[in-house]
């Protein structure tokens, strides 16, 4: 297990590099198209730079709190929500975490999500119908993957993942409204053609390809949750029920969007059809995988248990 | 009554020595919780007998409190058991073993629930 979070960690920082990079590459050809020169290219970098900086430190400190408030989600103490809060403060124990903030999201679907930028800054949120329809073993086995995303330091790489895939989506969008409204008039003196098309070209596939990776990640850290979810309740059925009764209840989370949708334990946005298996854009693995994994577990303890008793 | 009144004292007992055993290493602090365990389970079993008490919203808070209380003592040794595995593990794999042998590390004791524990206690009505 502390070799995957050691993974996890250095796959995070090189991914955020490779970012980094993509979003410096894209700065820098915006800015030869722009302004044709190299002086104004590096300065557009130079102030490009500055502002994506800044984003991601608002984005690191304050990410948390707006993905809450965007959630509409409500801070609960022990006395408001006695089994919730019992469940998470168990989850920690098992996880030797610090006690997160808990919330609560007043909506009938139910789904669950973990944010923050370290465990010591984590916060887990759960909605109304969460509660309501999932009994004690299924709660476990939720908030045990939430506690696993904390635990493994998904909530910080998702976080700043978010960032920077907004800050590409964003600088890609400007290029192309900008060039659309006059900037391809300025460049038309000073620019160079060659660096425009490829300009146009790297604003639309950045964002494309941002997409692509930050999916990718997302879908494998769910199955990786979920296994080391597992490994704190040492009960696979209890997660496997209750993500059986998160598939099949119809109704998305009104509160959730695009952006925040790959929080979740489970797709909130619904809507498509149960797939086979995951597309490029799809932020969650096919839920009913997850639960023949969960089940496979089960199975595998359940032989275990048979041979040796467990102390 | 007298029942009653002998499982609630157990309880408080086994919970002043559960108190007292934390200073005495893993295996006396095991033993002293497993009696915690087991008393609380008796008690869980008294409330049993008054259907009226078992709807009670108090009663079941207390209830979700005990529930938990037992849930959290096992997977606080679950974690302690898991650290100790893997630090057991470490002190004997190359390379940080020559570190753990420089050091002096030496192996640490599982916390280990008793096997006449683990039963369910038997409840005697008298």
């Amino acid at each position: 297990m502390y070799e995957q979070i050691k993974r996890n960690k250095r796959d995070s920082w090189f991914l955020i590099l490779t970012l980094v990079l993509v979003l410096c590459g894209l700065g820098l050809v915006i800015g030869l198209a722009w302004f044709g020169s190299r002086t104004g290219a590096i300065g557009f970098l130079g102030v490009f730079g500055v502002v994506a900086i800044v984003w991601s430190l608002i984005g690191y400190y304050a990410g948390a709190g707006m993905v809450l408030a965007a959630s509409g989600a409500r801070k609960v103490t022990h006395d408001q929500a006695p089994e919730l809060w019992n469940v998470v403060d168990e989850m920690r124990i098992a996880g030797g975490l610090p006690m997160p903030d808990v919330y609560i999201i007043d909506d009938p679907a139910p789904n669950a999500f973990a944010t923050g930028r370290d465990p010591q800054h984590a916060s887990v949120a759960v909605t109304r119908g969460l509660l309501e329809e999932l009994n004690r073993d299924e709660l476990q086995g939720v908030l045990a993957h939430e506690m696993s995303h904390v635990r493994n330091y998904d909530i910080r790489f998702a976080t700043l993942v978010g960032i920077l895939v907004g800050v590409i989506a964003l600088v890609a969008d400007i290029f192309i409204r900008g060039t659309f409204w006059g900037g391809g008039r300025r460049s038309e003196g000073n620019g160079n053609a060659i660096f425009f098309v490829l300009a146009i070209v790297l604003a639309l596939l950045a964002p494309l390809a941002a997409y692509v990776v930050q999916f990718a990640i997302s879908r494998h850290r769910e199955y990786l949750a979920d296994a080391s979810g597992v490994e704190l309740t040492r009960n696979p059925l209890g997660l496997a029920h209750a993500l059986e009764k998160i598939s099949a209840d119809p109704r998305p989370l009104r509160v959730a969007n695009r952006a925040t949708a790959h929080l979740y334990i489970a797709n909130p946005l619904k809507g498509k059809k149960a797939k086979e298996s995951a597309g490029l854009f799809d932020t969650h693995p096919p839920i009913q995988k997850r639960i023949a994994i969960l089940l496979a577990m089960a199975h595998q303890t359940e032989g275990e248990t048979a041979e040796a008793p467990q102390a | 009554m007298s029942y009653e009144q002998e499982t609630l004292t157990k309880v408080t007992d086994a919970r002043a020595a559960a108190v007292s055993a934390g200073s005495q290493g893993p295996e006396a602090q095991a033993h002293a919780e497993n009696a915690l365990t087991q008393s609380l389970r008796s008690l869980f079993a008294v409330a049993e007998n008054y259907p009226d008490l078992k709807a009670n919203q108090n009663v079941l808070s207390l209830q979700e409190e005990l529930t938990t209380t037992e849930n959290k003592i096992s997977f606080a040794r679950q974690f302690y058991n898991d650290s100790v595995m893997t630090f057991n593990m470490m002190i004997q794999q190359f390379p940080s073993n020559l570190l753990a042998g420089m050091f002096n590390f030496s192996a640490r004791e599982f916390f280990q629930a008793e096997e006449a524990d683990k039963e369910v206690p038997k409840v005697d009505l008298r």
